[in-house]
This record gives C-alpha cells, sequence and structure tokens, in this order.
C-alpha cells in the first residue's frame, strides 16, 4: 500500500512528493497536528456560539461599522502594496547580496516581529509625530503624518513588512542564484534575468509573503491606535471598531469579528488557491 | 576563434594557461577538484580570478593584470557554459528554455520558438519541445541544455563534465549528440574520463592540481604522454631513461630495445610508454640477480581487483596479472616486483624538457 504511489511515480516518470505518502510520516505527527488545530479551532467556534445571527446583518452595516470595514480594507490594501515594493528589494539584498554587519541588518529587520505592536506605535510617533525626529521637517511641508489615513498605512507597513522579507528570503536562498547564473552565460542582462527567471521562480513566495502580509494589516491594533488614533472614517479600522464596540455593543463586536475573520479567509483562501498559476504561463 | 587564457585563483590552487585553436575542440582533462570547473567559471565570468587575462581572436575577453581591470559580466561575453547537471528553468517548457536565449536578446517570441525548434532537431529533441522539464529523464534533460547553450550562438563553447552524472545508455546518446554538435565548433570539454577525451576532443590539455601539466593533439598525448598523471589516466605506462642507440637505458640499468617515435640525441632524456597488455610480472622464481634486459625491479604501489585479472602499479608500469597467478604469487603493496617489457608494445619518445617536475 504504501509502496503504490512510489511505483506509480516511476512508471510515469512525475514525481510524487514524499509528504504524500502517509508510511513516511512518524505515527504521532497527526495527533498533535490536531491539537494545533483544535487550538485556533475551538476560540473560532466559542465566538460563534455568541454571535447573535438574527441581528448579524444589521449589525455590521451600521454606518459606523461599515466605514471601519471599508478602511481597513483600503488601509491594508495599500500597506500589502507598500510591503510588496520595499520588502522584494529588501529581501534580494539580504539573500543575494554581501555587506558587512549583515547579521545586524537582518535582525533589524525583524524588530517589528518581536516588538509589541504598541511600542512599535510609539517608535513611530517620535518619528513622524509633530514633534517627531522627521515629523518637523514634514510639517514644514504641510504633511502631518500622525492620526491621519497615511499614518493607518505607515503603522500596518512597519508590522507586516517582516513577514514578506522573512518569506521571500527564505525563498530566495532555497532557490540559490544559479539559475541567475545559467541565465546569464545565456547572455541574459541581469533586469531581463530578473523578470523572466527570478520572479517567477519566486512567485508563490511572494503569493504566500503578499498574503501574509495583508492578513497581518488587516488585524493590526496596537501600532494603528497609538500612532494613528481612533478617528471614525479616518483611522478607526475594524480592530479598533472592535475594540469600541465591545464596551458599548458586545454583539456589535463580536458580528465585526465574525466578519473580520471571514474576510481573512475569502483572501488567504482566494491566494492559496492558485500559487503556481503564474508560471503556467 | 582562437581562444588564450590565463588565470590564478589563489583559494582553488588554480594557475594555469591555455589555447583553444579556432574550430577545434579541446579536452580538459583532470580529476575531480584538479580545477577544470574553476578555469571554466573563469572564462565564463562566473568566477573572478586574482589575475589572469584572455583574448579570443584579436579582441579581449577580459584583463585582470596588474594596472588593468577588464572584466565583463557573463552575459557581455560570448561564450557558453554548459555545467554536469542541465540545470533548465523549471518554469519554462523544452522549447521556451531553448528560446531564452534568443528572447534575451530582443528576439520575438514567434521568432525566438522557431529557432529554438531548430536547435532541438539539432539535438534530436524536437519531440520534447512542449515537456516541462521535470518531465524530462536526465539524457533528456541535457540534451534541451545543450540546444540552449547552442541557442546563443556562443564564439566558445565551455562543458563541464556534461556526462558525468548521466548513466551509460543516456551518456552514450548524449555524447553521440555532442561529437555532431563539437564538430568545426570552438569548445571546451572538461572531463575526467580519457575516453570522452579521446571520442570528442582534437585537442587535450592535462590539468593536474591547477596547472596544466601537457596539452597537444588527442591522440599524440594520449599515446606519447609526457607526465606521469596524463599516462596514468590514458592508462599507460610510463618510465624515464636515457637514449641509447637501440633505445633507452633505465635508471636501475637495465636496457629496453624497441621502437624509436623519433630522432632524439643519443644520450638525451627520453620516455617510454607501454600499454599494460605488453607487460608481465616475472615470476619471483624466474627473477635474475642483475638487472636484465627488458625489465624493471620495483615496489608495488597501486593493486586493483578487477574481474579476470589483478592490475599492479610499479614503477610506473602497468601490468595485469590473472588470477591464479596473482593467488600463488599474492603480491601486496609494497613488495619488490620485477615487470618485463615487451619491446614490441614499447616505444621511446623525446622527454619535453620544460616539463614541471611530477
Amino acid at each position: 500500500m504504501t509502496l503504490m504511489p512510489d511505483v506509480k511515480a516511476r512508471v510515469t516518470g512525475r514525481r510524487t512528493s514524499p509528504a504524500r505518502v502517509a508510511g513516511y510520516v512518524p505515527g504521532w505527527v497527526l495527533p498533535i497536528a490536531i491539537l494545533g488545530a483544535l487550538l485556533v479551532l475551538v476560540p473560532l467556534v466559542a465566538m460563534g456560539t455568541r454571535v447573535d445571527w438574527a441581528n448579524f446583518g444589521t449589525l455590521v452595516s451600521s454606518p459606523s461599522a461599515l466605514a471601519a470595514v471599508g478602511l481597513s480594507l483600503r488601509t491594508s490594501l495599500a500597506a500589502t502594496v507598500w510591503c510588496v515594493l520595499l520588502g522584494v528589494p529588501m529581501a534580494i539584498v539580504l539573500a543575494r547580496m554581501d555587506f558587512p554587519f549583515k547579521a545586524l541588518a537582518r535582525t533589524l529587520v525583524l524588530v517589528p516581529l518581536v516588538l509589541p505592536p504598541v511600542v512599535g506605535g510609539l517608535a513611530l510617533l517620535y518619528a513622524f509625530g509633530r514633534r517627531g525626529l522627521l515629523g518637523g521637517a514634514f510639517s514644514f511641508l504641510g504633511i502631518d503624518i500622525a492620526f491621519s489615513t497615511t499614518a493607518v498605512v505607515l503603522a500596518q507597513t512597519f508590522v507586516a513588512l517582516p513577514f514578506m522579507v522573512l518569506t521571500l528570503e527564505s525563498a530566495l536562498r532555497a532557490q540559490g542564484a544559479a539559475y541567475e547564473g545559467v541565465a546569464a552565460t545565456l547572455g541574459a542582462r541581469r533586469g531581463y534575468a530578473f523578470r523572466t527567471v527570478t520572479l517567477p521562480l519566486m512567485w508563490p513566495a511572494l503569493v504566500a509573503g503578499t498574503v501574509l502580509c495583508f492578513a497581518r494589516a488587516l488585524g493590526e491594533f496596537g501600532a494603528t491606535i497609538t500612532f494613528a488614533g481612533s478617528l471614525e472614517g479616518v483611522t478607526r479600522t475594524v480592530p479598533l471598531e472592535i475594540y469600541l464596540q465591545r464596551e458599548v455593543d458586545p454583539d456589535a463586536a463580536v458580528a465585526l469579528s465574525l466578519l473580520l475573520i471571514i474576510i481573512a479567509l475569502v483572501i488567504v483562501g482566494f491566494a492559496y488557491r492558485r500559487p503556481s498559476g503564474r508560471s503556467e504561463r | 576563434m582562437r581562444l588564450r587564457a590565463s588565470a590564478v585563483v589563489a583559494a582553488r590552487g588554480l594557475n594555469a594557461t591555455l589555447t583553444v585553436e579556432s574550430g577545434r575542440t579541446l579536452a580538459l582533462l583532470g580529476a575531480n577538484g584538479s580545477g577544470k570547473s574553476s578555469l571554466l567559471g573563469v572564462l565564463a565570468g562566473v568566477l573572478r580570478p586574482d589575475s589572469g587575462d584572455a583574448s579570443l581572436g584579436d579582441a579581449e575577453l577580459f584583463n585582470l593584470s596588474p594596472g588593468s581591470a577588464t572584466w565583463p559580466r557573463p552575459d557581455e561575453r560570448p561564450i557558453g557554459l554548459l555545467g554536469q547537471v542541465p540545470m533548465l528553468f523549471p518554469h519554462l517548457s523544452a522549447l521556451d528554455n531553448v528560446a531564452f536565449p534568443a528572447r534575451a536578446r530582443g528576439a520575438s517570441k514567434p521568432d525566438a520558438r522557431r529557432a529554438a525548434l531548430q536547435w532541438l532537431r539539432a539535438v534530436d529533441a524536437e519531440t520534447l519541445s512542449a515537456s516541462r522539464p521535470r518531465e524530462l529523464s536526465g539524457g533528456e534533460s541535457q540534451r534541451v541544455a545543450i540546444a540552449r547553450a547552442l541557442a546563443a550562438e556562443p564564439e566558445i563553447l565551455l562543458l563541464d563534465e556534461p556526462l558525468a552524472a548521466l548513466d551509460v545508455d543516456s551518456a552514450q546518446t548524449v555524447r553521440a549528440v555532442l561529437a555532431s554538435v563539437l564538430a568545426e565548433r570552438t569548445a571546451i570539454f572538461a572531463t575526467h574520463d580519457v575516453v570522452d577525451a579521446s571520442m570528442l576532443a582534437d585537442d587535450i590539455a592535462v590539468m593536474h592540481d591547477g596547472h596544466i601539466v601537457e596539452a597537444g593533439p588527442t591522440r599524440d598525448v594520449l599515446a606519447r604522454p609526457q607526465h606521469p598523471f596524463t599516462a596514468r589516466m590514458a592508462g599507460r605506462g610510463l618510465v624515464a631513461g636515457v637514449r641509447t642507440d637501440s633505445g633507452i637505458r633505465l635508471p636501475d640499468g637495465a636496457l629496453v630495445a624497441c621502437a624509436l617515435a623519433d630522432d632524439s640525441a643519443v644520450g638525451s632524456g627520453v620516455l617510454l610508454t607501454v600499454r599494460p597488455g605488453s607487460v608481465r610480472v616475472v615470476p619471483a622464481s624466474a627473477r635474475l640477480a642483475k638487472p636484465a634486459a627488458n625489465t624493471v625491479t620495483a615496489p608495488v604501489t597501486a593493486l586493483e581487483t578487477h574481474a579476470e585479472s589483478l592490475r599492479i602499479w610499479a614503477g610506473g608500469l602497468i601490468a595485469d596479472m590473472n588470477l591464479e597467478e596473482a593467488r600463488t604469487q599474492a603480491p601486496r603493496p609494497g613488495d619488490v616486483v620485477t615487470m618485463h617489457i615487451d619491446p614490441v608494445g614499447a616505444v621511446v619518445y623525446a622527454r619535453a624538457v620544460s616539463l614541471p617536475s611530477d
């Protein structure tokens, strides 16, 4: 039974991933995996039991809720775009170039992962706030970043960026630079090799990183409330709205939480269903 | 186009100079780790040497001599590199892999694909054009990789052990493809296999410990090796001595009267080479006290048990003993044996003077 897929793979000349063959997985893996899944699922189910299903529609379509959802989607999308634009070059530099203090640079890039988001928000405030390091320069130009929608995007980008860098860098390192070397000996200039070889090969990792960034941006709370405040329609994203409603109207908070989960699931599911769609071109 | 190159890579012990004549294939023959790949890497531009320079025809390929630093990127060099592993782009079909070089130079997709199909045809792989690399066998992949390297239309093609990772049957197919592809083409073919070298190359440069120890037309180098390493690769015995009227006097005084391949002066340094088939081990009982004609007495340096014989290395000669003899005599490394050379199978020729010592 366990031999079958392997034999079949040899006959058809196709590779079957070893993980598909149940015989290769130690017996203790599955029970522990189920335990882990329960840790994630049980709280979600518990929340589902508290949802006021009868009024779900009205609860999530109140003006403040709609404003929060719209703002969350817009800012998370913008933050994700920034993560792609900034994270791809950062990952390439870390994976492919040698420079002094590279280990330190890599550690610093990952700092937002371990930093409590509130501290991240404070740091952003000290950098871009009106009295911050760069805030003076910005307000001289008539731009006030703190407590604006821009601040929300900035906070989300700050906390989400490490996910992109981490995902892409490990993929680029695993992939190695050998294919780019081959492309070069075939006469491809660096830009062409990047577009036609590096990018398609790292595409699955880029999709994964993008999804992670979007998910992290969508759930961002601490840095946002510290750096951007909670102004309806301007900086009050869904997590902030949930936090506020929790005091006033717990039913609305639960309904919004569920909505947030659904949005996240739809986007993550959509992105993962077609991981290699691009490479079939 | 004639290629002349020299390069030093201290970290890898490489210090080599070579020349490839236009339209000829040079086999770079050497053991693993002898520096073949490093030298090819320098030529292709993927390994920057500490110093060196190279020219292709009248044009400078790179120049890292003191006071000069011309080091073009790989994509700026008219040089193709085919590795041991095909390294086909996994996200492209075989056809688009072969179309890649033309696309990189700006050709339109239909034009590039049309040309790619011709190159696939040249390596007898047009039926594979729609396949993905993961669907191809090792031999098929390597043929597609050859087509892709040719499609870049390099002035010089470098091949780094392209047959080493293949099984016997695929290697044979790919060797036949290479034989047709390399005809009239300027190429360097790195290999550790003397059979590949003799079948595919017009000339041979023997590489040993980062140096080219001898070079010349394939048949000459393999039939009359100058360096003990070359003789070992070619599977030939090689001993040095002094030219006499009728042959060679070996260091222990023994004379071998045999064919003289050239008019080297009497008293000059010469070499004798002989195939294992013309050497036999004299049984201990029949051994003479004094150095006899046509014999070499030396300790055994290595032994190798083959299916039907025992191969013995001693005093620079190689002899095969049948298994029955091997059982009765049971030679071990270090034992002194006397080897008898059949003069009919031996040839004596001049020793190149400027040779680095072994």
